[in-house]
């Protein structure tokens, strides 16, 4: 197909013009990322230069007021409140730095006290460090990606002779992209095909040269080639051919991670939305605490961390089984019938909320052979824990009780308390 | 020229489902942080629990002199209050009938108060327990209070068995005495 001279100079014209817009959003895109570098070199600067401890004692003070938050706030450091428990705090500190201690005594005096959430801000060790590392970890991630084709020689390379998967970027065809604009227009022949090999050589002429497409191709490897002066232009075209060729495998691995991450996240969160009241405690940080109480053996605060669950949501049935499985507990150790029945009143409640949690179909076996020796009736507890999908945990711990509970029965049964 | 457009469009196909991603990864992300309990009214667990208490030794409200050692060999509420706190008034009238009856004792700490009104404060509500003055709220910073009224349940070794935060009543006192009996304290 042949192409007269002016709608191959319109095309190209329109081309370059395309081009020009993209080499504008590549100086923008360039323009942030500079403007985003800068931001975080003054941000580290500012905090270098402001978590340098003052000299003064009065200075030193104050920074350290700024270094814990107040404990009966939300988000306010002891410095900036005048709330009870700062003004103590503050007490504290300014008699600690009289006395001698060091930063770092005062720090560990305070966190043996109330934990790490009086630290304002998060301690810079163990799972605490993603919090730190995480942003500046995916702004790198990001940045690197955007900017790999530049600072890749090899991504250079290959956007100036095009995508090497193209062959028709090295077949000899006259190169309007080596000179820009004007010039490269008015080395075209009138008359002439745009793609006609230069040197005439019988052996590149390919059918495949006549092929209507690769007309084309002569002009869009001028669109796509850019010229040494504008490096940072060719940033959008070079982030195409990423996507198109090597930087595909890196888009693959980060999508199916992404992917990942987000179906899982995606389940979690319509877990999460799913459940009622009940679940969602389940999940809540304080009945967590109480089950992992409950199992370490410290129930008294198993007790009050479940007592707090319970009066937020007095129906919640896992704390509901495992206060009454704890009052059982007590109730037989000290022989006290009210508590062993009240133990056993709450777990058949939570049975009665919730008839398929195991837990509580487990503790009524417990409490079904050692108050009224029914090995029938706690067997088909038993069976319905098993059932009920109970954690391996719960399982074994409960199973190994059961057993013993069963041999101590048939072996000499007891009188009710 | 079609070729080409294909593959450009092929490339910008990919960084639009990139960017898709990203933004449903995010969009995820923040509904997954938005379900989630606020750090900043999170229950931490105490640090001081299951551990030693720390010293309490000093003046009461009432000029004696007062020591948390005293209490070995018993059951001890170690109460933070103060006249101003408006919640410990609700709790007190609870403290005196688990003081009454006998399971265990109490020993109060007068965070960031002065004496006098700390003294018309607990007789209105009949405590004779010591109440120890901490008027700069040192005591409780050793304890980790953050704001009246808070207790803590010491067991006869004189180890820290739980964090009471808030007003507490004398039946959930009776229970955590017997169930920490029942375990061995």
């Amino acid at each position: 197909m042949v192409t007269s001279a002016p709608e191959r100079i319109g095309k190209v014209n329109r081309q370059v013009n395309r081009q020009r817009r993209h080499f504008a959003t590549a100086r923008a895109l360039m323009a942030i990322w500079g403007g985003i570098a800068a931001v975080i070199l003054c941000s580290f600067a500012i905090l270098i230069f402001n978590s340098a401890t003052p000299s003064s004692t009065a200075g030193r003070i104050v920074h350290l007021e700024g270094e814990f938050k107040c404990p009966s706030c939300i988000d306010l450091s002891v410095a900036e409140s005048s709330a009870a428990s700062s003004i103590s705090i503050k007490t504290f500190i300014k008699n600690e730095v009289a006395q001698g201690a060091t930063d770092a005594q005062i720090k560990d005096q305070l966190v043996a006290s109330y934990g790490n959430s009086i630290l304002f801000t998060p301690p810079k060790s163990g799972a605490y460090l993603v919090i730190w590392v995480l942003p500046f970890g995916l702004l790198l991630l990001l940045g690197y990606f955007s900017l790999r084709p530049i600072l890749s020689r090899k991504g250079w390379a290959q956007s100036e002779r095009g995508s090497p998967n193209d062959p028709r970027s090295d077949d000899g065809t006259p190169n309007i992209g080596d000179v820009s604009g004007d010039l490269a227009l008015s080395m075209i022949p009138l008359g002439e095909t745009i793609n006609q090999p230069a040197n005439h050589d019988p052996a590149n002429h390919d059918p495949a040269n006549h092929d209507p497409a690769n007309h084309e191709v002569a002009v869009e490897g001028a669109e796509t080639r850019p010229s040494r002066s504008s490096m940072p232009r060719s940033l959008l075209a070079l982030l195409r051919r990423s996507t198109s060729t090597s930087g595909r495998k890196y888009l693959a691995i980060f999508g199916a991670a992404f992917c990942v991450a987000g179906v899982g996240l995606g389940l979690y969160t319509f877990e999460q939305s799913r459940s009622q009241a009940a679940s969602r405690a389940l999940e809540s940080r304080e009945l967590t605490q109480a089950i992992d109480y409950t199992y370490s053996g410290q129930d008294v605060s198993a007790l009050r961390l479940l007592s707090l669950v319970l009066h937020q949501d007095p129906y919640q049935p896992q704390a509901l089984a495992y206060q009454g499985w704890l009052l059982f507990q007590a109730g037989v150790k000290t022989k006290s019938p009210s508590l062993v029945q009240k133990g056993e009143q709450l777990v058949l409640d939570a049975i009665a909320i919730q008839p398929r949690y195991p837990d509580a179909h487990g503790f009524l076996a417990m409490i079904d052979l050692y108050v009224y020796h029914e090995t029938g009736q706690a067997k088909k507890q038993f069976s319905e824990f098993l059932a009920d999908s109970p954690s391996p945990t719960i399982r074994t711990d409960l199973s190994a009780a059961y057993k013993g509970a069963i041999a101590a029965v048939q072996a000499k049964p007891a009188t009710a308390p | 020229m079609s070729a080409s457009i294909a593959n450009r469009r092929a490339g910008g196909t990919g960084i639009k489902w990139f960017g898709a991603l990203i933004a449903i990864l995010l969009l995820a992300f923040s509904v997954f942080v938005a379900t989630r309990t606020p750090a900043s009214t999170a229950v931490e667990p105490s640090p001081i629990v299951q551990h030693v208490a720390p010293a309490i030794s000093g003046d009461t409200v009432t000029g004696g002199h007062v020591a948390l050692s005293n209490y070995r060999g018993k059951f001890v509420l170690v109460n933070f209050f103060a006249s101003w706190c408006a919640s410990c008034a609700i709790e007190e009238p609870q403290l005196v009938r688990f003081s009454k009856s006998g399971i265990g004792k109490v020993l109060a700490v007068d965070f960031q108060d002065e004496d006098r009104p700390a003294i018309a404060f607990l007789g209105r509500y009949g405590a004779n327990w010591p109440a120890v003055a901490d008027p700069n709220g040192q005591i409780a910073v050793k304890w980790g209070v953050s704001a009246p009224p808070e207790s803590f349940l010491v067991s006869p070794s004189g180890m820290v068995l739980t964090k009471i935060v808030g007003p507490v009543t004398a039946k959930e006192l009776a229970i955590l005495v017997q169930v920490a009996k029942a375990n061995g304290y």
